[in-house]
Parts: structure tokens; C-alpha cells; sequence
């Protein structure tokens, strides 16, 4: 369903859905809290993780390094209700 | 003679103010982009300025004013908006501390918003002097100096790339155009956020 690699700086993990999808923001913004949010992406925050989200797909997991956390968290964020296409 | 460095965590402003404070006295300002990127980039900016031996740093928080620019601009002129609001609040400190002048480590066409014409719109209206020692460096030359002086294996630790980065960034912009961009924006462009250090 997606990839998990570290970003060209290696300083934070991406995750990449292997075909791509549209996330719907404002869905996602009602159920996680939210830190930012500019149009085009959000900045959000689950399980003390700050998360990037795209709304073309990719998620940049900002300080989370426990890979077994972000393959979840990321399965929360695919979840088809918050995927528009 | 005094100068102010506009440094970020990547190889070539280190270098720059390197090489200038063999000529002036330098102090730094940098553009904090956090909450689109982590801490590990202040962190290696603190770490340079400690190296370069530069006794005062200013930071700004710069996170907020890309993300005020991605809700309201043409994305392709993200990077000459934002340096342009970088240039203009580094001319007011650079006023405040007495210095004559700005140090970036500009290198021409390396990168989208450093072509002729974007550094142009990008220094539009700005007063004070502005200097780019490594303007016309080959990169390999710069990353020797690096390595020479201590700042390359800073430089090149983990980080994360700035989200803000848009991906077909224009080349070639016009300062009327861009001034039309800027419009849409509140940004300010106070000291009052400024943390010193």
C-alpha cells in the first residue's frame, strides 16, 4: 500500500503510497488535531507524532523514528474515508 | 566594518561567512522554517556559528510566513517570496546592529531562486549592501573550503528538506508580478519575534 524510507536529508521518514491518491484535508482536520494547516497540506499531530500530510498522498513524519508507529499512523491517515480518489 | 550573514544549515553560507570575516566583523540571522521542518536545522545552525566563531545569532520564525505564502501566492513564487521577506526583516537588523552589510551564499544557478533574474526581484528595493563571495564558485570549490574549515560534516548531517519547496519554481520572475503576489500577504515584518542568542 505504501513505502516508509528516511527523506534525501535522512533527517525525518517519508511515507509514499504506492499508487497515487488524493487525501481529502478538511475530513483528516476534523478528526486529528490539527497545527497547521496550509491548503495544500496539514500539519497534524497523532500519538505525539508531528505529521506532514499532503493532499496528494505523501506523509513526512517530522521526529518519529519508530517505523512499526509510523506504518500505523499512516494506515490511520489511508483510511479510505479520508481518501477523495 | 560589520556584516550580517544570512546563514542557513547548508553548505554555502557557512562558507560565506567564512570568508568575509577575514575581511569584517560578522554577526547571523537565520530563517527558522519550523513547524514545516524539525529542530535538527536550528540545531545545526547553532552548531555552525559556534564553529564559524560568530557571537551573536539572530533567529526568526520563518514557518508561518511560507505557510501564509503557500494559502495565498502562485506557488511557483514561493522561494523569490520568501527570500524577499528574508532580504527585507535582514535589512532591518542589519540597520539595528550598525551593519554595512548583508553576506549571503548566493551561487549563481544553483538552485531555482538563485538565476539572474530572481536574484534581481529578490534584492529589488533593498537598500543595504549585499555581498555573495561565493557567487560565481564552482561547488566543488566551496565544499573544499567547507571541509577545510570544520563546516562541511555540520552541513551535511541529517535535516529535512523544507516542505515549502514548491515543485516547478520559476526562473525568471518579474518584480511587477511578484509585487502583485505580495499584496495577497500579512506577513509581519517587525523584530518584535526575533529570538538572539
Amino acid at each position: 500500500m505504501f513505502n516508509i524510507k528516511l527523506c534525501k536529508s535522512k533527517g525525518s521518514y517519508e511515507v509514499n503510497p504506492k499508487k497515487r491518491i488524493k487525501l481529502n484535508l478538511k475530513a483528516l482536520k476534523q478528526n486529528f488535531e490539527t497545527i497547521e494547516d496550509a491548503k495544500i497540506f496539514l500539519i497534524v499531530k497523532i500519538e505525539n507524532c508531528e505529521i506532514i500530510i499532503h493532499n496528494y498522498g505523501d506523509l513526512t513524519f517530522k521526529d518519529c523514528k519508530d517505523k512499526e508507529k509510523i506504518e500505523k499512523i499512516a494506515k490511520e491517515i489511508y483510511n479510505e474515508r479520508f481518501i477523495i480518489a | 566594518m560589520k556584516g550580517l550573514l544570512l546563514l542557513s544549515a547548508g553548505i554555502d553560507s557557512p562558507v560565506a561567512g567564512y570568508l568575509m570575516k577575514q575581511k569584517m566583523d560578522i554577526i547571523a540571522i537565520h530563517f527558522d522554517n519550523q513547524p514545516l521542518i524539525n529542530k535538527l536545522t536550528i540545531d545545526k545552525v547553532k552548531k555552525l556559528v559556534k564553529k564559524l566563531g560568530i557571537k551573536k545569532l539572530h533567529i526568526v520564525p520563518h514557518g508561518k510566513n511560507q505557510i501564509e505564502i503557500i494559502k495565498n501566492c502562485d506557488r511557483k513564487y514561493q522561494c523569490v517570496l520568501c527570500r524577499r521577506i528574508m532580504f527585507k526583516i535582514a535589512e532591518q537588523v542589519a540597520k539595528k546592529e550598525k551593519c554595512d552589510f548583508l553576506i549571503t551564499g548566493e551561487n549563481l544557478g544553483q538552485v531555482a531562486s538563485q538565476t539572474l533574474e530572481n536574484m534581481s526581484v529578490t534584492e529589488h528595493g533593498i537598500k543595504i549592501k549585499i555581498l555573495q563571495p561565493l557567487l560565481c564558485n564552482d561547488k566543488q570549490e566551496t565544499i573544499d573550503i567547507a571541509k577545510k574549515i570544520g563546516t562541511y560534516d555540520i552541513s551535511i548531517e541529517a535535516g529535512m528538506c523544507c516542505t515549502a519547496v514548491p515543485p516547478n519554481p520559476a526562473t525568471k520572475s518579474k518584480i511587477e508580478k511578484i509585487e502583485k503576489e505580495e499584496e495577497k500577504l500579512n506577513i509581519d515584518l517587525s523584530l518584535n519575534q526575533i529570538i538572539s542568542c
